[in-house]
């Protein structure tokens, strides 16, 4: 008797009785060095911009640039100064692997034609800690899905490259992830087209702050954000509130387009690959 | 920039599970082992922000299936060089059946075996073995139609494999 479920089950026992892998600490050791080999191309990129002057040197300075206060009279000063870049030459070969990786990187994303990524911007993060970079494929017209990624890193480590595996979700208004470290919280995501900024509704009482979209071209239905907001302390402290709790987008006249939570809360905002 | 806690815990509570649904995807145990154990090195570069992930299980098999996919394309052309004097395939202990559909499976194009695998033994609805295959509803019932259809060939009792819901 072949009964295809009751057999498969018994050979994923099997293995998961009989397989010997490395380990946990093995699996951290080699995770370490891949992001070790792609920081190469982080590094390419921060040098190409720097060359390019695309990204004043005064932003890379001690603190970066944080997020200005929002209020109806102030313009975001951030991201202050971007660089739309195509990477080219044998140098920048790890950047192009890195956004073409089938296994995890815009490759493994299914939308768009294959080898159209494109850096949509290119930032630096605050005290020199290396550049940030969002990459995504324009869809094809019967596309409801969008392939887009975003990392951050220095020469020597790179943080959180992460596109989607296999199908992307259909396109909503707004979506954001946030990720961060005793230093610093980032925060991006894309906006619909109607949007002119997002706010960011941070925790604890603190002011607001705002950004603009990052403006993709006609090849793409949404534009993207990227906030990258100094900060001290634990990421993500249970006993402490949200460093970012909400999103807002905005239309050009301050009026709400819609919005989401980022703490956990409903609507949230979806970001999860 | 990274942080690993939390990181152990998660392998130890996943990785056998993983190692048994890459087996049948594979068809050698060394193999699943690999590339299970890649998945979760990247996972650990991707670690901070995949713990807030309600599944971060799923993200590592997705990519273990993907790594499959990219080894089986480099592995066929070294297979064929290695055709006669290659050891036999890494088979865990299990009866003669579980064997012999793990055999059967071996034969099944890849997309095919990762369609079974992700219906019959993850017990993913067709819609979400689509989503993470990146392909229609409609291409994976065909990919399992046909996928049962050639496991029927190869295996004694037809009727089971054809029927399975």
């Amino acid at each position: 008797m072949i009964r295809l479920r009751e057999h498969l089950q018994e050979l994923a026992e099997a293995a998961a009785r009989d397989g010997r892998t490395a380990g946990p600490t093995a699996a951290v050791h080699r995770g370490r060095q891949r992001r070790r080999r792609l920081a190469g191309g982080t590094a390419a990129l921060l040098a190409a911009v720097l060359v390019a002057g695309a990204v004043g040197a005064e932003n890379l300075g001690p603190g970066g640039r944080d997020l200005a206060p929002a209020s109806p009279s102030t313009r975001p000063r951030f991201p202050a100064k971007l660089a739309t870049y195509t990477p080219n030459g044998s140098a920048e070969a790890a950047v192009r692997r890195l956004l073409t990786d089938r296994s995890e990187g815009l490759g493994a994303c299914k939308g768009g034609r294959p080898g159209d990524e494109r850096i949509i911007a290119v930032g630096p993060l605050p005290g020199r800690q290396g550049v940030w970079m969002l990459a995504a494929r324009p869809p094809l017209p019967t596309e409801q899905g969008l392939c887009w990624m975003f990392a951050y890193g220095n020469q020597r480590n790179l943080g959180a490259p992460l596109a989607y595996l296999g199908q992307p979700p259909p396109l909503t208004s707004l979506l954001a992830m946030a990720s961060g470290d005793s230093s610093k919280i980032i925060v991006e995501g894309y906006v619909t087209k109607q949007a002119a900024r997002i706010r960011l509704i941070r925790g604890g009482g603190k002011p607001p702050l705002d950004l603009e979209a990052l403006q993709s071209g006609s090849e793409f239905p949404v534009n993207f954000f990227v906030a990258v907001v100094p900060w001290r302390g634990p990421w993500r402290d249970p006993k402490e509130p949200s460093p970012v709790e909400r999103l807002i987008a905005l239309h050009g006249s301050g009026q709400p387009i819609t919005s989401c939570r980022l703490d956990g809360g409903h609507p949230s905002c979806g970001g999860q690959r | 920039m990274a942080s690993d806690e939390g990181f152990e815990a998660f392998y130890a509570g996943t990785v056998g599970r993983l190692l048994g649904q890459l087996l049948p995807v594979t068809g050698d145990l060394h193999e699943a082992e690999e590339v299970v154990q890649e998945a979760f090195a990247r996972a650990s570069a991707h670690w901070p922000r995949l713990r807030d992930y309600d599944v971060p299980e799923a993200w590592v098999r997705r990519v273990a299936l993907n790594l499959a996919t990219d080894r089986s394309r480099a592995l066929r052309r070294q297979a064929r060089a290695l055709l006669r004097l290659g050891p036999p395939p890494q088979v865990p202990a299990a009866s003669a059946e579980a064997v012999a559909l793990l055999a059967a499976l071996r034969a099944l194009p890849m997309r095919q075996r990762q369609a079974i695998v992700l219906h019959y033994l993850v017990d993913l609805p067709i819609e979400e073995v689509a989503r993470t295959l990146g392909i229609r509803p409609g291409a994976v019932k065909s990919l399992l139609a046909r996928g049962r259809r050639a496991l029927a060939d190869r295996l004694s009792d037809a009727e089971e494999v054809l029927n399975s819901p």
